[in-house]
Order: structure tokens, then sequence, then C-alpha cells
């Protein structure tokens, strides 16, 4: 294919590598604004060590995310001769793009819910089910990102 | 609050807990996803690349979710289930 342009996979490694960026961006300030909050609670309840880490978890989470879209778009990257259209460069765009952001975004929402809610839960130990569903709300808009990113992977 | 160790686990065991599930939360989906990938759908099913990708990808995540599951699972029995200490006298 003659007229496939040069700068074509340029778009497709740029998503690639914008979905593990932005999703690790996210997932490492979830982690460390969840971390501190784990460290002051730590102090004075001990025992509470094991529920605390859940934030830290799904702040992870949101990194495998942009983990499993950029290995499905370094996957599918091609030559311009070898029949990679400027389409499916910017296709692989749009897919990096949606899961990297939906990734940072989830990921602020984990790390200030993660830190607010694991200090409330060693002053009230039944705030542990509210904040467990506060995280998982968070962590679905990081899956919504992924759907989206996917379901576009899939147009070719 | 030194005197409320009676009614928490040993350290060492809730380290092991936490390992054994943040690895188990990391490498099985993983696993999944290579697993499902080469032998499921590439070897028995025959599906075209781009698809079995897309599967694999979605039975990960499906896997993650579970494993996540399990462990918040785990977290919310252990202090439950811990004894509170008793008042003597």
């Amino acid at each position: 294919m003659a007229e496939n342009p040069i700068y074509g996979p340029f778009f497709g490694v740029m998503g690639a590598a914008s979905a593990i960026i932005f999703s690790a961006l996210g997932a490492a300030y979830g982690t460390a604004k969840s971390g501190t909050g784990i460290a002051a609670m730590s102090v004075m309840r001990p025992e509470l060590i094991m529920k605390s880490i859940i934030p830290v978890v799904m702040a992870g989470i949101i990194a495998i995310y942009g983990l499993v879209v950029a290995v499905l778009i370094a996957g599918s990257l091609e030559s311009p001769s070898n029949n990679y259209t400027l389409y499916k460069g910017f296709i692989h765009l749009g897919a990096g793009l949606a899961v990297g952001f939906s990734g940072l975004a989830a990921g602020f929402a984990i790390g200030i819910v993660g830190d607010a809610g694991v200090r409330g839960t060693a002053q009230q130990p039944r705030l542990f089910v509210g904040m467990i569903l506060i995280l998982i709300f968070a962590e679905v808009l990081g899956l919504y990102g992924l759907i989206v990113a996917i379901y576009l992977y899939t147009k070719q | 609050m030194i005197d409320g160790r009676s009614n928490e686990l040993p350290d060492f065991q809730v380290f092991q807990t936490v390992i054994k599930y943040c690895l188990i939360i990391i490498i099985v989906p993983i696993f999944c996803f290579f697993s499902v990938k080469s032998f499921i759908f590439d070897g028995l099913l025959n599906l075209h690349p781009m698809n079995s990708s897309v599967y694999s990808a979605v039975v990960a995540v499906i896997v993650l979710h579970v494993t996540l599951g399990l462990y918040i699972y785990k977290a919310y029995n252990e202090s439950e289930k811990s004894p509170k200490p008793v008042k003597k006298d």
C-alpha cells in the first residue's frame, strides 16, 4: 500500500505510550496519597493495616488497565508498508488516550478517597463499607475508559 | 495502642497474608491473559489474533476483579472474627 503515510505508526505508538504513562501517573498518585493516610493511621491502629491496603491495591489495578491497552496496541502496530493505515493510527491514539486519562482521573479519586477513608476508618470502623463503595465507584471510572479503549481498538 | 495487641494477628501472619494476596492479584491475571490467549482462543478456537487478544484481555480483567473481591472479603472478615479481649474481674 503506497498511500499509507510514513507518520501513521507515530500516532499508534503515542497511543500505546500515553495509555501506560497516564495510567501509571494516576496509579502513582493514588498509591502515594493513600499511602500517607495509611502511614499516619498505622501509628495508632496497626491492626487495621490489612483493611487499609485496599486503596493501594485498587490504584495498582488502574495501572493494569493501562498495561492491558498498551499491550493490545503494541501487539497490532505494523510498519506503514504492512497495511498500517493512518486511520488505525488515530484509532490507537484514541484508545490510548481514553484509558490513559480515565486512569489518571480514577487514580486521583482513589488517592483522595483512600487517604480520607483510611484515616476515618481508624476512628469509626463502620466507615469501612462506605469507603469500599466509594473506592469501587472511583475504580469503575478507569474501567469505563478501558471499555471504550477496547471498543475503539476493535474498530478496523 | 499497646494493650490492644491481644486481639490482633501476629505481624508475620498479617505480612504473609498480604504478600500472598498481592502476588495473587498481580500474577494470576497476567498468567490468565497469556494462557487463555495461547491455549484456548488461539489453540482451541483458532480466533483472529486481534479478537483473541481482546477476549483474553476481558478475561484477565474479570479475573483481576475476582481476586480483588477475594482480598476485600478476606480483609473484611479478618478483623470481624478477631475476638475482642474479654474483660475479666
